[in-house]
């Protein structure tokens, strides 16, 4: 008999794991045929909208790895996706228009042009190789200190792109950028990072990092090195970060320095809380809800709600935003699935052996 | 040398708005553990309360006033709605809900003011200066420099010399104790936002009359200043919001006279490295006061 | 003076003060003891108004305080000389006593503080003249003697007429508990009404009128001093304790 049910990540069993990994999987599956359940009806305007609700969750998992499992909050996760980003952007723009956009690029670069699942794997590196150079310094703090460090970070990113003009063109809009963020591309990816982020959480390095955020005097005590059990989760936040900014420079197509920074960040931070930054599924669930509110204030700020339509008034979706985080914040701030995740079993029928 | 004094006064001139910045910030933070994003919403909406009394032409005077009206009003109003009901949260639920509050008075100012610039009138006094020895001073960094020394006296002979001061710096150690001594606790919030808000009003016209515009998104360049210029002092410390203001406008100011113009544009993140730098070498900051960061 | 009727009270979701009920007649001392985890210190903190109030009542002089706030109790003459001390060592040693004050200036007229407050110290410095030495030193340069000299000075600034001490021979030396006592005697000698909190047993009920002994939130049995010390549950409450701490 399958069962669905919740189990939490309190706790240190490692019991049930690959049912949490498939279902929390699954889930990513049942989201995309969803989505493209609901595109039939729909009609292909709302493509576009699936597609974001894509890209958003796997940037808001690649943040959850850090939160969930370490404890610490992190501004700078748009530092990693610029990452990831200008490194899709630099594999895959089309070597004919490369010469012409970015002239001063090394030979080896410039002549070459990869397909999309190598690009996004080297993304991610790429995002994950910041990741473990930043990580013994940022792992040592944590709350404030960690948060105000992590801003830092993405500022320095950004500068450092602004000025690597060979490489980015520095303030100007880098475009050319294939437009490759479609369905079997986004979700599959979303899929993989899912049960990656699940399968950490469940492995031993992410139960030691779970113990630390617990109780860090008691794990310590145990034995267990507090920086070494949160540089994992970071880093791996970084490679899945960095994944989601190819898919989010594949979905532009045309960026800048601009399109990630602190603007970009505060809705990847709302969606995580919203959820339930102990859950993988809580992820999903913030994504899906903050995603669908936008598109809902969106409409209502250009006028349109439905068949209603009226003049437009600009800052009624951050309002919301705002309000609704504040109100949140207070009434459940453990998020909308708490700390729970969906679990299958296989139970055998109990057989009396006699 | 001129040159060097030249720096050392612009130097003193922006470090000082820094300080001031910090203070307000470090003020709520040294009572509550808040560290408020929405700060630099204060001085945003007294750009566009400038902007509307210059307008009506309001004596000098009399703006000035209403100004630090309207910050302290706004700083009440965030303080009592917003995050008293938060004030036995951990600092990073206190933290998150300050972004949200500073979407709200962002987006608030969008629409009632709409996108874009508006300019800030100031007094023309302001623009003249004085030359001396190849030195030149504005009328506006002299009132910066002499209006930080001032706020910062004040505040210090509040906080040491009054019985709110002696309460608020109880207060700030234990709150349980303090109210188990009589204190009304509740107050103590309250004049914390007060006196911040007041802060956030003198800084305002300072720092925009050196900027001449304001825009909804005007707060973030304040707010970033003063959350490095506290981190660098020392979080909660008033000493430290001094010191690490000027600091902060000490190295701004000879970064840009004295880098490789290569480097330049990298001016911020430098910044940063510093504050980085601080938070793992010395996560107390200079001042020294420690400050429990982890929880 | 004090009366308390079955006082629920805890922290977030635990229950650790379950259906308490307590009556001290002013001028009186009572003893509250109990193994580690009894709930004693959750008890002491809903009185003074720390911890809310998850069900009973608490009143003082016939009055239902339950309701009010912590520094509203202090005005009315609860104060809590709490466990651990709770010295502000950023404030010094004058300022704490200061603090100590605020409520005793509360309920005088604006004019008159100025010469209550100059009164109040005079005479804590009097009673604690190693204060006086070091009153411009911050808290946290005291030892742990001195500091406990300045946690009883600070609470007896308010002028209360009920004081709960929780656990003030906690961490000192032998003849530094002598002391706090002699102190505690002296205030009971003026008519003072306190409620003291120990683990140990005997030295607190040499000294109260009255004892109540508590375990897991529950009040196991009280009555005069003598009947507490002689009640044959009394070494067991304890040897519970220690068969625990044995393992």
């Amino acid at each position: 008999m399958i069962t669905l049910g919740w189990v939490r990540d309190r706790g240190l069993s490692r019991g049930g794991t690959s049912g949490v990994v498939i279902a929390t999987a699954l889930l990513a599956v049942v989201g995309a045929l969803g989505a493209s359940l609901y595109l039939v009806l729909a009609g292909s305007s709302s493509y576009d909208l699936i597609i974001i609700f894509g890209v958003n969750a796997v940037l808001v998992v690649g943040l959850q790895v850090l939160v969930g499992n370490t404890g610490i909050m992190s501004f700078g996760q748009m530092a990693f996706v610029s990452v990831g980003a200008y490194t899709a952007g630099i594999l895959s723009v089309p070597a004919a228009q490369k010469k012409g956009i970015l002239p001063h690029l090394p030979a080896f670069l410039r002549d070459h042009t990869l397909p999309v699942v190598p690009t996004l794997v080297i993304a991610g590196l790429a995002a994950a190789i910041v990741a473990v150079i930043i990580g013994p310094v940022f792992m040592r703090l944590t709350g404030i200190a960690a948060g105000i460090t992590s801003f830092g970070f993405l500022v320095i990113m950004n500068g450092l792109i602004r000025n690597a003009k060979d490489y980015t063109r520095g303030n100007e809009t880098f475009f050319g950028v294939p437009h490759s963020a479609t369905l079997p591309v986004v979700f599959g990816a979303l899929t993989a990072v899912v049960a990656l982020a699940a399968i950490i959480k469940w492995s031993r390095l992410g139960l030691r990092a779970r113990a630390v955020r617990d109780d860090p005097l008691a794990a310590e005590t145990a034995g267990i090195s507090m920086l070494f059990s949160r540089l994992w989760p970071w880093v791996a936040s970084g490679f899945i970060s960095g994944v989601g900014g190819a898919l989010f420079a594949y979905q532009l197509t045309a960026f800048s320095p601009n399109s990630f920074y602190l603007a970009q960040t505060i809705p990847i931070v709302v969606m995580v809380v919203l959820g339930g930054a102990n859950s993988v599924a809580g992820a999903l669930v913030g994504t899906t809800l903050l995603t669908a509110w936008q598109e809902f204030v969106r409409n209502l700020e250009n006028g349109n709600v439905g068949p209603l339509h009226f003049g437009a008034v600009r800052g009624i979706a951050q309002l919301s935003i705002g309000i609704g985080l504040v109100l949140l914040l207070l009434a459940r701030p453990s998020g909308a699935i708490g700390s729970r995740e969906p679990q299958l079993s296989l139970r055998a029928r109990s057989k009396k052996v006699h | 040398m001129t040159n060097f004094i030249q720096h050392l006064v612009d130097a003193l001139s922006v470090g000082s708005t820094y300080s001031l910045l910090a203070l307000g910030l470090t003020l709520v933070f040294g009572v509550m553990g808040l560290v408020n994003f929405a700060y630099g919403m204060l001085i945003v909406w007294s750009g566009y309360a400038i902007g509307l009394l210059a307008g009506w032409h309001v004596n000098v005077v009399l703006a000035v006033v209403a100004v630090i009206g309207v910050a302290t009003f706004l700083s009440l109003v965030m303080g009592e709605v917003a995050f008293r009901p938060f004030r036995k949260a951990p600092p990073l639920t206190l933290l998150l809900t300050s972004f949200g509050v500073s979407l709200i008075l962002q987006a608030s100012v969008r629409i009632i003011f709409g996108e874009g610039f508006r300019r800030v009138p100031t007094p023309s006094v302001l623009g003249n200066g004085l030359h001396a020895g190849g030195v030149r001073i504005s009328v506006l960094q002299l009132v910066s420099v002499g209006t930080g020394t001032l706020v910062v006296l004040g505040l210090y002979l509040l906080l040491q010399r009054t019985t709110l001061g002696l309460q608020m710096r109880a207060y700030a150690e234990d709150a349980d104790v303090a109210g188990m001594m009589g204190v009304r606790t509740e107050r103590i919030l309250t004049a914390a936002f007060a006196i911040s808000g007041v802060i956030a009003g003198i800084v305002a016209m300072i720092w925009l009359a050196k900027i001449g515009t304001v825009q909804p998104s005007g707060d973030l360049n304040p707010t970033i200043k003063a959350f490095i210029a506290i981190v660098i002092g020392g979080l909660g410390s008033i000493r430290g919001a001094v010191l690490g203001g000027l600091i902060l406008g000490v190295f701004e100011s000879f970064l840009v006279a004295y880098l490789p113009s290569v480097l330049l544009p990298y001016g911020e993140a430098l910044a940063f490295l510093l504050v980085i730098a601080v938070l793992v070498l010395r996560p107390q900051g200079v001042a020294g006061r420690v400050v429990e960061l982890s929880r | 003076m004090l009366e308390v009727k079955g006082l629920v009270a805890g922290y977030g979701k635990v229950r650790a003060v379950n259906e308490v009920s307590l009556d001290v007649p002013a001028g009186s001392v009572l003893a509250v003891l109990g193994p580690n985890g009894a709930g004693k210190t959750t008890l002491m903190r809903t009185i003074c108004g720390d911890l809310p109030v998850w069900a009973g009542e608490i009143a003082l002089n016939g009055e239902d305080i339950s309701r009010l706030r912590t520094d509203e109790r202090a005005v009315r003459g609860v104060t809590l000389c709490p466990e651990g001390r709770r010295i502000l060592s950023t404030l010094t040693v004058e300022e704490n006593l200061r603090i100590g004050a605020t409520a005793l200036l509360r309920r005088a007229a604006r004019t008159e503080r100025h010469q209550i407050l100059a009164h109040a110290l005079e005479r804590a410095f009097e009673r604690f003249p190693v204060l006086k030495d070091r009153r411009s030193a911050p808290g946290g340069a005291l030892s742990g003697g001195q500091q406990q000299m300045l946690a009883i000075a600070r609470a007896l600034m308010s002028a209360p007429s009920l004081l709960l001490l929780d656990e003030p021979s906690l961490g000192l030396a032998p003849q530094m508990i002598d002391e706090v006592y002699g102190f505690l005697a002296a205030l009971q000698a003026e008519g003072l009404t306190l409620v003291l909190v120990e683990e140990s047993s005997r030295r607190a009920l040499d000294f109260a009128d009255h004892g109540l002994v508590m375990k897991n939130g529950h009040v196991l049995f009280g009555g005069t001093a003598d009947e507490v010390r002689n009640d044959p549950r009394l070494a067991g409450v304890f040897l519970g304790e220690n068969a625990e701490s044995a393992l």
